[in-house]
């Protein structure tokens, strides 16, 4: 977690100014790639309404290699409507971490370069994706593009297709938090690839909150920027994206990506504390039907691993955990597999109290991640049943009900927040 | 270029939590005895995790110390026991990086007398600008009515120097010289020492002493006008170089003195409230809320970019200067038993002694510290009930050092104790060893985490910091109750001062439909109804409650109130099917009563129908009549133009105007808002141009025409709607209307709830414009009119010229009555002064005399402007008889014995209503009420006597309701505004004919008032003075209406309007005053028991006068 904290500040490089569209990538390609990619990016924009001036932005040095190509193959190309620009290569805090990690030091510099070209939309893609032109074409471009550049939207973000089993930090914490906290359901709160209007710039350059304080230390959560501001979002459906193995411990990976949301909580505490509710965003793209599971889970191992968590840890949970909900733990530890079941409720008002304890620092917060994970791991295994048992449609439902559960049990998280009490029920 | 500073709103100070501290008390670093920069820095960690936001630094800077530091001998270097210059910037930027901001001393009243300036000045010759660095005399005789400030201390402000050869003056301590501002170098060189600390970081600025920084003769050399001229000049070098810095004036006055240093929010951005302090230990102790209530009620406004800085100690003596003698002995009896724990004038004790350390008491206090309006300031080791030590000398038993731990020296300092710059405190109950940082961090349940929880709570609410107050009146004057608003952010306060569990119930008919939710647990709590709001509390209990929209409890899908929209251009479609529905059933029944025109707040609304509807041409808005239909009760109307907002519009209606904001509108483009028209300067443009064009809108079942007046072409002056002359903005004054103005020109009065018929604001306003050489109105500009057959025309909106003025008259001639009572508070009136008004004198026989203008000529001659101006309308509005809207006709008999009639059961009425509600009035008013009750037999006698006026003049159309709100002062006259007529009465009712003695009784109530209300106001900055002006009161009362009624009759004569015979004409008006008083009688026992005591004095003096 310490490293997610301790970005620095981004270093602006010189860019011309005036330029409608900046779209950055924040992985230098190989040459062929990146003037595949700059004919993708000009396709994409001509297919909006009217003509945009575009710097694609790329980290690396401007006078060698694939930039320096490039360059020499725009002099074809309609003048001043396209130009590349380099910046410094952001090093990733944590280039083990978990993807978005990976690509987040990159968003700061180049939110931060939008600013000074007074670029109207600032796009920044995920080479992952946008390198394969399979799986981002010119009008999935456009479609990511459109929304900010022309629909008034200050805010973009990809949703993708996913099976029952995929992404499912995001959707058991990220986004069911995201939901009941500023209220907008956006499926993918954390991510490295938007587009976002010239209002944000300035906020994801320097990591401002609401209140005006200045989190240069930290990664940017672009949604909860947006979303704490009542500023517009939209969704756009990207179809699926490449799962990578990650070969990252779990509880690292609960602290990359639930640690950022928890820390902005603390910024934000007076938007979403105000927040009642939740509410669709504008959604654009083809919807597709879910996607199916490659396979069953086996839920044993799972709850196996909650089972060891309840018997060492109970002592640390204690610290986070009020009396009630160690109770259910306890008698959650004793079913068989089979008969596995983690309410709802349950899951939304751990994850509520882990939180709290984050703000609290009531036990170290990379401790805390750990202990979170096999109650995790235990709510895996009730999710994982239940959508063994339906199809893929099914279990879209079981995470819109969780999501739901969040929403409903917010109350008590407020009530937590606003007088820590340890002496509760 | 500005320098920035560390906080990035400009006004960070408004929402901070400021903690005071001394750098010599808080954390030795270097263990030497003595706290320094180095310790300081070493618990930024724990400020951080209060949740403070800025640090307030007592003087750390080069000093002799014989005065804490703030005798400065070097005010560039920091004293060698604190650190050096390094350990204070290495401070500054640790503190930044923690989101902390800085606030440091500039104490510039006084040096210390080991200052170079004055070693400088005492040595150089008489006259020299060295010399003149500081104030001389030859003698000890010079501003002798300055006071002393310690008392304790010091015999004189003039101190010899036997090497000037001349006194030097200072208003503290005798080695504290002050610095003579009259010598511009000493200026320049506070400026410079400022720019010194600003340039460094610093965020903030206290100015020490500020209202004595310059001194002149025959004043008592507090806060005079050439002090405001230092301070403005010290504001504009810091608005000129530097974003973000503040600075904070140290002020001990009453708030009505405190005013002035905001100025024009361009003096000092903070100022300290002084007297609310005591007064808070007061209310605790006498279980009475009344202490704070008053010093509230007169505390006024202050600019938007000011705020009070709030504190319930810190390192002085509780300052009991600004409470009256008897209070002071008061506070002495309730808090220093001893002796020993006076000092000057207050007590030296820490928040925790003070309160016998009783934990709810603390709790309590901090409660109303952090929802009060301003900023609170907490002083060190309060956090944690730090106790005192009250056999130290001055005021240094309040100032030892931070209790860290129960080790060694408290864990402030690992030096031998002997070294320690003050012992620490060891005692059983306050030593280190029971009460410190370290116990109370392990302590779930302590004082330290019970603050810091506060302390985050109130960090989320930005009411706290930027809200409005109002306070409730329940009768149990035990309980504490006020409201905070900001837009959209309510919330309820309710403290109990008792050690008792209290009861209370709270009109909070307000907010009829509202959800409270306790803050702390977010409890949901009942919602509110138009029926008393009861809550009970616990002893010394308190309640924060936001207040919540009902449908917002019910967590609501928040697109279930948003309408959609196809075309983003065109609203049409929101008045279509499904949107339609929605607008009228759901979202006009939440967004009316919100609105401040709406009037029937309390009633349900069933449906909320719009009856018909246009678009406005040259704007996207559309004027849409709106159908109320109440569950129980008649229909009523209301004007609502309407339009959308998409992108950043939108966003910046939600920020800056969200009120205005109906609801949500989803289009293809995104979101966006429908909202209150009138707030889009091209929608108001449009109107004005509909009026100016005499456009003829058609509507879909009525129509909308405008009607320019006669006048209009030459108000607007050549220009056209539109045109940066007649730039639109909307007037934040709302009431039962909303106003629209134009450049400097115009301004257009909407009518949020229009009745059908001739309106007479209009009509009255065209009349004497276009046909009379009556002037002294608002020149009539035109209308916007509202025609579906049958019904008669409705006026939407009336056109008029802006007129430049100096406020209103009843603001006017309370600013008047403030100086008239300063200026006289120490004279006696001759009896016969008060005894030589006559009969004659309501028959407008008679003048003021010659003591009375001495003392208040400039209201007392505006009287008399006044009623000459009253005369002249009436006959202007009499000069038409071939109108017939405006014939005058004969005042009969049986109008007469309506009169009688009416007057009759409004008083039966009145003497029910203060029967029943007499136990719950104020002290001085129920004896006042149980002897008006006592006379009602004979005060009903005499209005049933059934008398005949003979020559009782004619019925005329007259204003209808006048009063000095009514009028404005417009350089040495009047101007008389709002013809509409009491606005609870039916059209019909406003435009019938009267006596104009109706209005002339309506001025003369108005100037009854005005006396009473501007006495209570001084007398609750001076309550000691109440009896001692009453007479005052009474004779300007007296005069202002001699003089009134005297200029009226003066100008009347002869026009036959009113009763000839001196006694018919006091007579006819001594009925319409009787009428008036009754009303407000009524008016004030529903609305403000405290001021009952003006329309029952008013009766009885009538009364007296009928039975004589």
């Amino acid at each position: 977690m310490a490293d997610v904290e301790t970005a620095r500040e981004p270093v602006v490089p010189t860019v011309r100014s005036g330029v409608d569209l900046l779209v950055g990538i924040p992985v230098l390609p190989e040459a062929e790639a990146l003037s595949a990619l700059a004919t993708r990016v000009r396709e994409a924009a001509q297919t909006l309404r009217r003509g945009y001036s575009i710097v694609l932005a790329v980290p690396g040095e401007s006078g060698s290699g694939a930039p320096a190509s490039l360059s020499a193959e725009l002099a074809d190309w309609e003048p001043g409507s396209f130009s590349v620009q380099t910046f410094p290569a952001a090093t990733s805090p944590n280039p083990a971490g978990v993807s978005w990690l990976a690509h987040a030091a990159s968003v700061r510099p180049m939110a931060a370069m939008a600013a000074v070209a007074r670029a109207r939309v600032c796009v920044l893609l995920d080479p992952d994706l946008a390198l394969n032109p399979e799986m981002m074409p010119a009008p999935r471009l456009a479609l990511l593009m459109e929304p900010a550049a022309e629909g008034g939207f200050d805010l973009v973000v990809p949703w993708y297709a996913g099976g029952p089993f995929d992404d499912l930090v995001t959707r058991s914490i990220l986004y069911p938090l995201t939901r009941a906290l500023y209220g907008a359901r956006i499926e993918n709160p954390l991510g490295t690839m938007f587009a976002a209007s010239a209002q944000m710039f300035p906020w994801i350059a320097n990591g401002l909150t609401p209140d005006g304080a200045r989190h240069a230390d930290r990664q940017p959560v672009p949604t909860v920027l947006a979303a704490s501001r009542g500023l517009k979002i939209c969704q756009v459906r990207m179809g699926a994206r490449p799962r990578l193995a990650e070969s990252i411990d779990l509880s690292e990976a609960l602290a990359q990506l639930a640690g950022p949301l928890f820390l902005e909580m603390e910024d934000t505490a007076p938007a979403w504390q105000r927040v009642r509710g939740s509410h669709d965003i504008p959604c654009f793209g083809a919807a597709s039907d879910p996607l199916p599971a490659t396979e069953a889970v086996d839920v044993r191992h799972f709850v196996e691993a909650f089972q060891l968590g309840v018997r060492n840890l109970r002592e640390i949970w204690s610290v986070v955990l009020p009396p009630v909900t160690l109770l259910e733990l306890k008698k959650l530890s004793v079913l068989p597999p089979a008969d596995f079941r983690m309410p709802d409720a349950l899951w939304a008002r751990i994850v509520y109290d882990f939180a709290l304890a984050h703000r609290l620092r009531s036990i170290r917060r990379n401790h805390l991640f750990g202990a979170l994970t096999p109650i995790y791991l235990g709510w895996v295994a009730s999710y994982a049943a239940q959508a063994n048992a339906g199809g893929p449609a099914a279990a879209q439902g079981l995470i819109e009900q969780l999501a739901r559960t969040f929403d409903s049990e917010k109350a008590y998280l407020v009530s937590r927040w606003r007088w820590p009490d340890r002496f509760q029920p | 270029m500005k320098q920035p500073g560390s906080a990035l709103d400009p006004l960070w100070f408004k929402d901070a939590i400021i903690y005071e501290l001394h750098v010599k008390a808080f954390a030795d670093g270097n263990n030497d005895g003595i706290g320094d920069f180095q310790g300081l820095l070493s618990k930024l960690d724990y400020l951080q995790e209060l949740g403070v936001t800025c640090l307030w630094l007592l003087p750390f800077f080069d000093s002799p110390l014989r005065d804490d530091g703030y005798d400065i001998a070097d005010y560039l270097t920091v004293h060698p026991s604190y650190g050096t210059l390094e350990d204070f910037q290495a401070f500054l930027h640790a503190a930044h990086d923690r989101g902390l901001q800085v606030m440091i001393e500039l104490v510039v009243n006084h040096t210390s007398d080991q200052h170079a300036w004055f070693q400088r000045a005492r040595n150089a010759p008489a006259g020299s600008p060295e010399r003149d660095f500081y104030v001389w005399s030859d003698s000890d005789e010079k501003y002798k009515d300055a006071r002393i400030i310690f008392t304790d201390t010091e015999k004189s402000n003039w101190t010899w120097d036997p090497a000037a050869k001349a006194y030097f003056w200072h208003r503290f301590f005798s080695h504290q010289p002050d610095l003579n501002y009259d010598n511009p170098l000493v200026l320049q060189e506070v400026l410079q020492v400022m720019r010194y600390w600003l340039d460094m970081g610093v965020d903030a600025l206290r100015i020490d002493a500020i209202p004595y920084l310059v001194e002149r003769d025959g004043t008592n050399c507090e806060n005079l006008p050439e002090t405001h001229a230092v301070i403005k000049r010290i504001r504009a070098e810091i608005d000129e170089h530097y974003e973000n810095r503040i600075i904070l004036a140290e002020a001990n006055q009453w708030p009505a003195d405190v005013r002035p240093y905001f100025a024009d929010g361009d003096e000092c951005h903070m100022a300290f409230h002084f007297p609310l302090m005591p007064r808070m230990y007061m209310a605790l102790r006498q279980e009475d809320r009344m202490p704070i209530t008053e010093i509230m009620a007169q505390t006024p406004v202050i600019p938007d970019n000011c705020q009070w800085g709030l504190f319930l100690r810190n390192h002085d003596e509780l300052t009991l200067e600004m409470v009256s003698d008897d209070e002071r002995d008061y506070m002495y009896f309730a808090y220093s038993a001893d002796p020993r724990m006076r000092i000057n004038i207050g007590i030296r004790r820490r928040l925790a002694p003070l309160v016998d350390n009783n934990r709810r008491r603390i709790e309590l206090l901090n409660s109303l510290l952090f929802s009060f309006p301003g900023t609170p300031i907490l002083y060190y080791g309060d956090e944690i009930g730090m106790g005192d030590n009250i056999y130290l000398g001055d005021r240094n038993g309040v100032r030892t050092p931070m209790q860290w731990t129960g080790d060694r020296n408290d864990g402030f300092s690992r030096a031998v104790p002997a070294k320690l710059y003050s012992p620490v405190i060891m005692d059983p109950i306050w030593g280190y060893e029971a009460v410190n940082v370290e116990a109370q961090q392990g302590d779930p349940s302590s004082l330290l985490n019970w603050m810091r929880n506060l302390i985050a709570l109130r960090k989320l609410f930005r009411v706290f910091g930027r809200g409005t107050l109002k306070f409730l009146q329940p009768a149990n004057r035990k309980i504490l109750a006020y409201i905070r608003e900001d837009g959209d952010e309510k919330v309820l306060c309710v403290a109990n001062l008792s050690r008792f569990a209290q009861p209370a119930q709270l009109d909070l008919s307000e907010y009829e439909g509202m959800v409270p939710i306790e803050m702390l647990g977010y409890v949901e709590f009942p919602p509110i109804s138009r029926q008393p709001y009861a809550v009970t509390l616990g002893p010394y209990g308190f309640l924060w409650l936001e207040l919540h929209p009902a449908r917002e409890s019910a967590m609501p899908q928040e697109e279930d109130g948003a309408l959609v929209a196809s075309d983003v251009e065109n609203s049409a479609s929101l008045f279509q099917e499904e949107n339609l529905r929605k607008l009228q059933e759901v979202i006009l029944p939440a967004y009316l009563p919100r609105q401040r025109w709406f009037g029937n707040k309390s009633m349900t609304i069933r449906n909320a129908v719009i009856a018909d509807r246009c678009a406005l041409p040259g704007s996207t808005a559309t004027l849409a009549l709106v159908r109320i239909e109440y569950s129980t009760g008649a229909n009523e109307r209301y004007f609502v133009p309407l339009d959308t907002a998409f992108g950043a519009a939108a966003q910046a209606l939600r920020e800056n105007a969200s009120s205005s904001v109906l609801c949500t509108v989803l289009s293809p483009a995104g979101q966006g808002v429908l909202f209150d028209a009138t707030y889009d300067p091209k929608t108001c443009t449009a109107l004005l141009a509909a009026i100016a064009d005499g456009a003829a809108l058609h509507m879909q079942h009525g129509s909308v025409a405008g009607h320019p007046g006669a006048s209009l072409p030459a108000l607007m002056l050549g220009a056209e709607a539109g045109s940066a002359d007649l730039a639109p903005h909307r007037s934040t004054a709302e009431q039962s209307n909303t106003s629209l103005i134009f450049g400097n020109r115009l301004i257009m009065k909407l009518f949020r709830h229009p009745e059908a018929g001739i309106n007479p604001d209009c009509e009255m306003g065209r009349f004497l414009t276009d046909r009379t050489n009556f002037h002294h109105i608002a020149p009539f500009g035109g209308s916007l009119e509202y025609l579906r057959e049958p019904d008669a025309p409705t006026t939407l909106a009336m056109l008029q010229g802006l007129v430049a003025n100096e406020g209103d008259g009843w603001k006017w001639m309370l600013e008047e009555l403030d100086r008239y009572y300063e200026n006289n508070i120490s004279e006696t009136i001759p009896p016969e002064e008060l005894n030589r008004f006559e009969r004659s004198a309501a028959q407008g026989a008679q003048t003021s005399s010659r003591f009375a203008c001495d003392r208040a000529g400039v209201s007392l001659n505006a009287a008399a402007v006044l009623g000459r101006r009253t005369a002249e309308m009436h006959l202007a509005l009499a000069s038409a008889p071939e109108d017939p809207a405006f014939t005058p006709e004969p005042l009969s008999a049986e109008y007469l014995a309506d009169l009688r009639q009416r007057i009759n059961e409004e008083a039966t009425r009145s003497f029910d209503y203060l029967k029943r509600n007499l136990s719950s009035l104020p002290d001085d008013a129920v004896e006042m009420g149980a002897l008006m009750l006592s006379r009602r037999s004979r005060a009903l006698g005499v209005l049933g006597t059934t008398s005949q006026l003979t020559s009782a003049g004619q019925r005329i159309r007259i204003h209808g309701d006048y009063h000095l709100g009514q009028v404005l002062r417009v350089k040495t006259d009047f101007v008389i505004l709002d013809f509409e007529g009491e606005p609870a009465r039916s059209l019909e009712e406003r435009r019938a004919r009267h006596s104009p003695l109706k209005d002339v009784a309506g001025m003369l109530r108005s100037f009854d008032y005005a006396a009473w209300s501007a006495l209570m106001r001084y007398a609750s900055r001076r309550p000691e003075s109440r009896s001692r002006l009453e007479p005052w009161a009474q004779l300007w009362e007296r005069s202002a209406n001699a003089e009134f009624l005297h200029a009226y009759v003066e100008t009347m004569h002869g026009s036959g309007l009113v009763p000839g015979d001196p006694e018919a004409f006091a007579g006819l008006l001594d009925l319409y005053l009787l009428e008036k008083a009754f009303y407000e009688l009524m008016y004030e026992l529903n609305s403000r028991p405290d001021w009952v005591t003006i329309p029952l004095s008013g009766i009885a003096a009538l009364l007296d006068r009928d039975t004589r």
